[in-house]
């Protein structure tokens, strides 16, 4: 499947980060590369919007950052999620579950 | 170590950008090492990424904004927070912001007047550029003026100023006849570029050319706009009329548009060059001279140049200039330097006053956190940040400053306007004063300041919560014993805070109190003094009058003022008349000469002493009420100048024996002529120059026209000054009747300054006063309502009622004592720098300390009462039953 660029509402983009963070931590390519995997590749996100929105919610306090070596042995920033990210990941994900439940009936109606 | 915290802090934020950096560029690593793997070269691959990426810059400036924007969220959220309690608690937030709203506020006032008289920058061009030139004489004259002939010379050889301009240290008098009323007016004289140098312009005409600054020119004046204003409704028609001066003609040239406070003490300038005396010689020391720095000139060099030109003028003219120093400094305002004194003075009184406040509002601040200490615990158990919950109490206390600040601005604009009402007419400086932008900065800042030093010692009390133990206790105080300290020290510091303004504005008092005790040297009430100068006869003209010719002048003129005082003696309800020449209490100028003894070794002209002449009408001593001592006053007899009175002080320290009368002084210089003069009579003391200046000895002549009368009134002064002007009038139209003002008024006006600030001072300090016992009483209280429970105990356990009162007011007794102990100490080191403001008192005198540490105790003492009674009437019962 061709990627589509869509554009992505910034709640989603949150969402997402947290599940791909969800396993462990990783670095801001890391964290694209795995967002692409588990859409199926419909969302590529770009560094324009991804930075901002790591920093974003690491003031929130959702995740934590931490310098270590990549793959090719450099220096990159790790994210993981904390315990506040992950309450907020679970509240998130039954917010989404409500509402496309109630879009899904409003296209059937 | 929270101050480490705040640096740690503040060195992340500015890592954080070479972090970001870093890790967007880690990010283009990665993301090139993936194409490389992938198969493309490693240039084409770092291209792509870099591509892919879209700019580092703009990924960098995206996270700047979404940091900013959170920031920004952050405030406000603690902004309306903070806003919000504020309103829940209304008592607390209008007290505080009262009390912020007294001390910013009369510090705002304060400031405001030493902004109009201290910090404005001289009205002039470039007023940096310019600087004055004195020659000093010491030890008797720290500053004087330039003889002519030195500034001449002067002026041909500086090199380090592109301008040397001078005007007159002394206006001359003269009366201004012709159309409307004859007025006496003063004049100055300036040199032609003195005013181009300042960057004066004129609103009409012109003003002074070079080449009218030279005798023999055309007899020009320039009008000051005050003047014109008075005399001429601010018609520009006046240009090119004449006036007469003193019989002679003069034609305006022009109006000054402004006038500043060097050109406004008199009312009309002439050149300098057509001063009526030698311009170019070397003995009389009478003109003031500025001048303006060349471009990157520095003063030390000019100070060093005129130096050189000075030391020139000690070897060309050793006679007349020798032990002439000289002063160069950068222009002054010179009606600042008399208020400044007091004025810093009212500055520290309102700045302690502010102080205090402070100290009040960080003891409410950490009474209320306290209060709030299970919210607190609730929030950082539910995992608020530290950092945030110490900026949030930061941000109300940042809130109160603001309402406190925004109040008292009010509060200073009102205050302002009173002092401009009460202060006395000759303080400009007050009426002046208004709320500018200079002002309104400096409020700003205080309030940031304020907010900041009674918002962070409370904030971060706050960290020292003990969550566990506040949750389970509640809001009892978990640091209670820190806390209670911290409380104590605040007392202590306030009470000595107050003690200092309240011995200053007490030393003050007295000061004030002793001066309106001390006579004057004659009777001031009923006495009523009217200017009435005669034109003056010219130097040059009186010069060439023969002795013999001088004497019937003297006599004319005596006889003319006789008749004067016969016609005004006649009038309804005037007791006696008589003239002086100069005014007691209020002249500021010494009219003096040196003199020496006959038959007694004379000492050197600098050391000779001094002595104030004057000369009065026959039947001055008993109009003015100077009581005679001995021998007989001196009267129409004396007019030929041979025979003198002189003053008890004078009496008294040169014939202690108390034969004085019939000895002889010389008062002129011993050659060519000396002029020796008999003494035959002793008449009482006078305060020549003011209440509290030091003692003369006063030389009395008679005869003359003496152009001060003085008319003592069997009932109300004012009721006659009108009878008398036609009186005076008939007798000469062309006599100006000025000054009109009965002596009770000059000596009232002579001490009005001193009263002023000493009300001021001693309003700042009853203010001190009632905030530390609104301070004491507040901090009393609260500890008794913290320790409810343990005096529950102890009652339970035996304690009477009279036993816990002295223990809540034995507390408040150690705490004043204390503070006072310190006060006292800091107030002793620091009334000295007082000492010149002091009359009658020294600045460390014993009684007014007593009587201040007494007072303020007694009050101290009356705040702790109401605590102490409200804690004798805790009930052990409920008190343990709340434990």
């Amino acid at each position: 499947m061709t990627p589509v660029q869509t554009e992505l509402l910034q709640g989603t983009l949150d969402m997402l980060i947290m599940k791909a963070l969800a396993l462990g931590k990783m670095h801001g390519l890391g964290i694209s590369r795995r967002i692409e995997q588990i859409t199926k590749g419909t969302f590529q996100v770009k560094p324009g919007s991804l930075f901002p929105s790591l920093h974003r919610m690491e003031e929130e306090g959702w995740l934590n950052s931490s310098w270590g070596e990549s793959e090719n042995n450099r220096r990159a920033k790790y994210y993981q999620l904390t315990k506040k990210g992950r309450r907020q990941l679970e509240t998130e994900t039954q917010r989404w579950g409500r509402i496309s439940l109630a879009i899904e009936r409003a296209l059937e109606a | 170590m929270w101050l480490e915290k705040a640096i740690r802090n503040w060195w992340r934020q500015w890592r954080t950008d070479a972090e970001l950096d870093a890790e967007v560029h880690g990010y283009i690593e990665l993301l090139a090492q993936e194409k490389i793997h992938s198969g493309m070269s490693a240039t084409a691959a770092q291209r792509e990424a870099k591509m892919e990426l879209g700019g580092v810059e703009q990924v960098k400036e995206k996270v700047r904004e979404i940091r900013v924007g959170r920031f920004l969220e952050t405030l406000w959220q603690d902004i309306r927070f903070g806003a919000r309690m504020l309103r829940k608690n209304p008592g607390f937030t209008i007290i505080v912001a009262l009390t912020l709203a007294l001390g910013i506020g009369a510090n705002t006032a304060i400031f405001s007047v030493i902004e109009s008289v201290l910090l404005r920058p001289l009205p002039y061009d470039h007023p940096e550029g310019l600087i004055e030139v004195w020659n000093t004489y010491l030890p008797s004259v720290p500053l004087g003026g330039l003889s002519p002939g030195d500034f001449q010379d002067w002026q041909k050889r500086a090199t380090t100023v592109s301008e040397l301009a001078a005007y007159s240290w002394v206006q001359q008098g003269a009366n201004l006849t012709g159309d409307g009323d004859p007025q006496r007016v003063e004049i100055s004289y300036a040199t032609s570029n003195l005013f181009s140098m300042l960057g004066e312009k004129a609103v009409a005409g012109r003003l002074f050319m070079s080449e009218e600054d030279r005798r023999g020119a055309a007899p020009v004046v320039v009008l000051t706009h005050r003047f014109w204003q008075s005399r001429f409704g601010g018609d520009p028609g006046v240009v090119g009329r004449a006036v007469i001066l003193d019989g002679l003609q003069y034609t305006v040239v022009g109006v000054l548009a402004e006038d500043s406070s060097l050109l406004d003490s008199s009312d009309l300038w002439m050149p300098l060059g057509q001063y009526p005396d030698n311009l170019s010689e070397h003995t009389y020391h009478q003109i003031v001279g500025l001048a303006r720095l060349r471009l990157g000139v520095k003063i030390a060099q000019a100070r060093a140049e005129f130096e050189a030109l000075n030391r020139q003028s000690a070897i060309a003219y050793p006679a007349q200039h020798k032990n002439f120093g000289v002063v160069v400094r950068p222009m002054q305002d010179p009606s600042a330097s008399q208020i400044r004194q007091s004025l810093l003075v009212l500055f520290a009184a309102v700045g302690l006053v502010l102080l205090i406040a402070c100290t009040n509002i960080v003891n409410l601040l950490l009474a209320r956190n306290t209060a709030r200490e299970k919210e607190i615990a609730l929030r950082t158990a539910l995992g608020a940040n530290q950092g945030r919950l110490v900026r949030q109490l930061l941000t109300e206390s940042m809130l109160l400053a603001l309402l406190g600040g925004g109040l008292g601005i009010g509060l200073a604009a009102a205050g302002v306007k009173f002092l401009g009402a009460v202060a006395p007419a000759n303080l400009t400086a007050v009426h002046e004063a208004h709320l500018g932008a200079a002002v309104l900065l400096f409020t700003a800042v205080l309030c940031l300041v304020v907010g900041i030093v009674c918002g962070l010692l409370p904030a971060l009390q706050v960290r020292k919560t003990n969550v566990n133990i506040a949750l389970k206790q509640g809001n009892r105080g978990s640091g209670t014993l820190a806390n209670r300290r911290l409380h104590n020290l605040l007392v202590v510091s306030e009470i000595a805070l107050a003690l200092v303004p309240l011995v200053g504005a007490g030393l003050l008092l007295r000061s004030l109190h002793h001066l309106l005790n001390v006579s004057p040297g004659f009777r001031t009430d009923h006495l009523l003094s009217m200017h009435i100068p005669q034109a003056v006869t010219p130097p040059a003209q009186l010069s060439k009058l023969t002795p013999a010719q001088q004497r019937q002048l003297t006599e004319k003129q005596s006889l003319q003022f006789l008749q004067i005082v016969e016609r005004v003696e006649g009038l309804a309800g005037v007791e006696s008349a008589a003239g002086i020449d100069v005014l007691p209490l209020a002249s500021h100028l010494k009219q003096a000469s040196r003199f020496v003894i006959e038959g007694r070794p004379i000492p050197d002209a600098g050391v000779r002493p001094l002595a104030e002449i004057r000369t009065v009408s026959p039947g001055y001593f008993s109009t003015v009420g100077v009581p005679l001592l001995s021998g007989r006053t001196v009267g129409q007899t004396d007019w030929s100048g041979l025979d003198i009175d002189i003053n008890g002080g004078m009496s008294r320290r040169f014939w202690p024996h108390g034969d004085a009368l019939g000895k002889r002084i010389n008062l002129c210089s011993l050659d060519p002529k000396p002029c020796w003069v008999a003494i035959v009579g002793i008449v009482g003391d006078v305060h020549q120059f003011g209440l509290d200046a030091a003692p003369t000895y006063d030389v009395y002549f008679c005869g003359g026209w003496t152009p001060y009368l003085m008319i003592r009134t069997a009932s109300d002064p004012h009721q006659v000054s009108a009878a008398a002007a036609g009186v005076i009038r008939k007798v000469d139209p062309a006599l100006p009747v000025g000054n009109v003002m009965t002596m009770d008024e000059l000596l009232s006006d002579s001490v009005s300054p001193r009263r002023f600030s000493a009300t001021l001072t001693g309003i700042f300090a009853a203010l001190a006063l009632v905030l530390a016992a609104v301070g004491i009483y507040g901090v009393v209280s609260y500890s008794v309502a913290q320790r409810t429970s343990e005096l529950g105990l102890r009652m339970a356990l035996g304690a009477q009622k009279g036993d816990v009162f002295r223990l809540v007011v034995g507390q408040g007794l150690k705490l004043t004592s204390i503070g006072i102990c310190i006060g006292l100490a800091a107030s002793l080191g620091l009334m000295r720098l007082m000492a010149s403001q002091l009359y009658g008192v020294s600045a460390t005198d014993p009684l007014t300390f007593a009587v201040v540490s007494i007072a303020l105790a007694i009050v101290a003492l009356a705040a702790c009462y109401v605590p102490a009674r409200r804690a004798m009437r805790v009930d052990p019962m409920t008190a343990l039953r709340h434990e």
